[in-house]
């Protein structure tokens, strides 16, 4: 017995510290999730979809707001609003006063997929990263691999993609991808079609899901000021959320009223670059950034007075 | 919770400390050890069906000794009870909804209205399994082959035993209760074999079937929009998934019996180098075959005994047919079962059914070229019954051999990316299975004549090849019969 | 008959059903002693036995032998 407890040791020490080491390799080009939950708890935080994660740049609100924000939003799947994100949102705040909020809706991010738009148990979050990754602070974040690279631990040492970096402050850069004409024209009619034919028909509006936004809302008033947006978008898309939701904004109404303001973007649609029709390439990303940063600024100095 | 997860390690590596150091050598208290044990475990996966699992259990231990303390008359009647409730179980809980749907179907083809409604029946996990552990106590209790056991905890243990009540293999009373009564002690080399057999099993399960199957899942959805090519190399990589999936499962749970101290029976004895189908069948899922064989063929065998070579053939057929209804509650399973009864005929008649030839190899090592075309031949005729077993109805099995045979688009290729990268594994598990098929699994002998720092090695690739390439989580395919 | 006589019969039948003159009985023989003696075996040389005594066997007799012995009692006992 003595004989295989020191032989199961010796044996299994080098895959153990192998595992460990995993930890350190991990990076930003693994995937577009993991470096958020390896940061310490933030003040301010920017929430929403891929259109957040991927146009609201922190650097810019810092320069402009002189604030550190953080951006904790993920995609149309992992983070709609929802139970599921309201609670990792407190787990990601460090309960500090005075900070800044932005929040980008849309109607995607209150609609449901499933039979019943308000049944909390088959939202399309369920048993995703958020759902199941306790710590989001913790660095390595060993809870965060096991439960959600299984399968893709080779994504670690050989980026699954070139295309994609996740930065430290929660911004996902996305890079070299073909700009011309007809490389974005390809990318969109895709994702218009996807948009369209599949997501479309099956979403409903969900009062749980407008319930929620709600009630992050009101959660992070009591810490700072709450800014909710709607990011631009493509024309194409547009008319797809006009057919989802025509009366948006009139949905919002109570959420907006409670918040320190709501700017709908989306009246200057045409002034931007897309990626794939819901995506800002990144220099049009900045450019919101700052429109963004800069209203907000308006606003505070607004609220003053 | 499957014994390749994490929280089954952490779950047997308590139970392990338990069971070897406080507990180290104490039967009685290792007993109750794993009796709880294999009904949390149990619990965990189904608690619903705890109460059908204990109370089956009790039941039959009782009739066990009703069997060998009564009357030749009585005995023979509690038998039959017992034969008839354990197959009753098994009949209601897997095939109640089935006959209802079918006798439906049946009598409104006829005309005759039928809306009878199905039940919302539940499947207990492993009922497949367990039924046959409990029928196949009896039996042997009254052909006289075992003493019944006053010692429930035993018995219950053999019944709901962990690492085998899912998915078998499927011990017999014989060899295994005789191996909970007596003392275990530590043994090292039984344990180390049990972590090579587990490595051994994850890696066929994890590395190849679990990628096989996304593949094989994908191709079998839309079957019409793919090409005769593509439809043969489908149904090729699904004998080899139902291999990896099912041997890979049965490696992992004899290695944890074995670290247990308990030799649990054997499942698979390298079915794809056999020769005929009737050797194909001594050596996959034995367990299984080995059961019926003894319950069901034996007897129709005996009874039919002078009918000569018809007699053989007919409880052959029935017998196959069965083993395929096992499986599960569909027509195409008895499709399945009767096309490999009907195989064994040619076997029959001309006599190679009852030859046993040890396989031999050429001084390379490598299989004669008469024996080679054997094999072959084999398993391609045991791929098309696979596709036969895999089809859900009759319609998905007629689009899938006339898309296989189908020449317009002969060669279209689909999206063999994801395949690509295992098909180096598949030749190597099979060159090492080739090589080591005279030990009882491939890796128990593999490296054991070289430096344990080379061998040790070869452990290292073999779990990174887990790491790297673990096909996202597969249910095991065997899991709800 | 005695048992001695009937053994030698039955080997007999043993050697010409499993065409392997070198068998060789006792009492205590088991499947697991003789390489071709399998369940399938099995049966052909019942049906061999029943021909050459003239006799039948029940199907539970002939599933609880255990050994050659076991054969040998049932074949005395139904020989009167």
């Amino acid at each position: 017995m003595k004989n295989l407890i020191k032989k199961v040791f010796f044996f299994s020490t080098p895959p153990i510290i192998a595992l460990i080491s995993i930890g350190f390799i991990v990076d930003g080009t693994t995937d577009a999730f993991y470096i958020r939950f390896t940061t310490p708890k933030q003040q301010s935080l920017i929430l929403g979809t891929s259109r957040a994660a991927q146009a609201l740049q922190p650097i810019v609100f810092k320069k402009v707001l002189k604030k550190d924000i953080y951006n904790y939003s993920f995609t149309g799947t992992q983070s709609p609003f929802g139970k599921i994100y309201y609670e990792s949102i407190k787990q990601k705040h460090n309960k500090a006063k005075n900070g800044i909020f932005i929040i980008a809706i849309d109607p995607w991010s209150i609609s449901s997929q499933c039979e019943n738009p308000n049944d909390l148990s088959s939202f399309r979050e369920n048993n995703l990263c958020l759902d199941n990754t306790y710590l989001v602070d913790i660095k390595p974040n060993y809870q965060y691999l096991y439960k959600n690279l299984e399968g893709k631990y080779k994504d670690i040492f050989i980026p699954p993609t070139n295309y994609m970096y996740l930065h430290t402050d929660g911004w996902l850069e996305i890079k070299d991808l073909a700009m011309d004409s007809l490389s974005i024209l390809r990318r969109t009619d895709v994702k218009i079609n996807t948009y369209r034919n599949e997501m479309l028909p099956k979403s409903k509006f969900s009062t749980t899901r407008l319930l929620y936004l709600k009630k992050t809302v009101s959660y992070l008033k009591e810490f700072g000021e709450v800014y909710l947006v709607r990011i631009p978008i493509h024309d194409r898309m547009m008319q797809i959320e006009n057919d989802l939701m025509p009366n948006f904004n009139i949905k919002i109404k109570e959420v907006q009223a409670i918040s320190n303001g709501y700017i709908d973007l989306t009246t200057r649609n045409g002034e931007f670059k897309y990626l794939d029709g819901t995506h800002l390439h990144q220099d049009s990303g900045k450019k919101v950034s700052i429109i963004l940063a800069n209203w907000i600024k308006n606003q505070q100095k607004k609220n003053k007075y | 919770m499957t014994i390749n997860s994490l929280n089954f390690l952490l779950f047997f590596v308590v139970i392990y400390f338990f069971y070897n150091f406080p507990l180290r050598e104490k039967t009685t208290a290792q007993n109750w050890l794993l009796l709880i044990s294999s009904y949390i475990f149990y619990g965990i996966a189904n608690w619903k069906m705890i109460p059908l699992l204990l109370c089956s259990t009790l039941i039959f231990y009782i009739l066990g000794i009703l069997i060998s303390t009564s009357s030749e008359k009585k005995s023979s009647l509690f038998t039959t009870t017992g034969v008839v409730a354990g197959i009753g179980l098994l009949l209601y809980f897997k095939y109640l909804n089935f006959f209802i749907e079918s006798f439906s179907t049946l009598f409104n083809s006829i005309g005759l209205k039928a809306n009878w409604g199905t039940f919302n029946i539940i499947l207990p996990l492993g009922i497949s399994f367990f039924t046959f552990r409990l029928i196949s106590y009896i039996i042997e209790t009254y052909r006289g082959k075992i003493e019944p056991t006053r010692d429930f905890v035993v018995f219950a243990n053999y019944i709901a035993f962990f690492p085998t009540i899912i998915s078998g293999p499927i011990d017999r009373p014989n060899n295994f209760i005789p191996q909970l009564e007596k003392k275990r002690t530590f043994n090292y080399n039984l344990t180390v074999d049990g972590f090579r057999q587990i490595l051994w099993g994850m890696f066929k399960k994890m590395v190849i079937a679990d990628n096989l199957a996304i593949f094989i899942n994908n191709t079998w959805s839309d079957i019409p929009n793919q090409s005769g090519s593509t439809l043969i190399i489908t149904s090729i990589l699904y004998s080899i998934q139902m291999y990896t999936d099912f041997s890979g499962y049965s490696d992992m749970a004899i290695g944890v019996g074995k670290i247990l101290g308990f030799r649990i029976t054997k499942n698979f004895n390298y079915p794809f180098f056999a020769r005929n189908v009737a050797e194909y069948w001594r050596n996959w899922h034995i367990s299984l075959t080995s059961w019926l064989t003894d319950y069901v063929f034996m007897p129709l065998n005996v009874k039919f005994r002078n009918l000569g070579k018809q007699g053989l053939i007919l409880a052959i057929v029935i017998n196959m047919v069965i083993v395929g209804l096992w499986h599960g509650a569909n027509w195409t399973y008895g499709a399945f079962g009767l096309y490999h009864g009907l195989l064994f005929i040619p076997l029959i008649i001309s006599g190679a059914f009852f030859k046993k030839k040890k396989l031999k190899t050429t001084k390379l090592g490598l299989p004669t070229l008469n024996d080679f075309f054997k094999i072959l031949g084999t398993f391609t005729l045991v791929t098309i019954g696979l596709i036969i077993f895999r089809s859900e109805n009759i319609h998905q099995l007629n689009n899938y051999i006339s898309g296989l045979l189908n020449l317009t688009d002969f060669f279209t290729t689909t999206d063999y990316s994801k395949i690509k990268p295992i098909i180096p594994f598949i030749l190597i598990m099979f060159i090492i299975e080739w090589r080591k098929k005279d030990s009882e699994f491939a890796l128990s002998s593999l490296g054991r004549e070289w430096h344990f720092s080379l061998r040790w090695i070869m452990y290292y690739m073999i779990l990174f090849s887990i790491f790297w390439l673990s096909g996202k989580e597969q249910q095991f395919i065997y899991f709800q019969f | 008959m005695g048992n001695n006589e009937t053994l030698s019969q039955v080997q007999n039948i043993f050697r010409d059903e499993l065409d392997n003159e070198n068998i060789v009985l006792t009492e205590e023989t088991t499947a697991n002693d003789i390489e071709e003696w399998d369940s399938l075996t099995h049966i052909m040389l019942v049906v061999a036995i029943e021909k050459h005594f003239k006799i039948k066997f029940t199907s539970k007799e002939i599933l609880s032998w255990k050994n050659v012995f076991g054969m040998i009692e049932n074949i005395t006992s139904k020989q009167g």
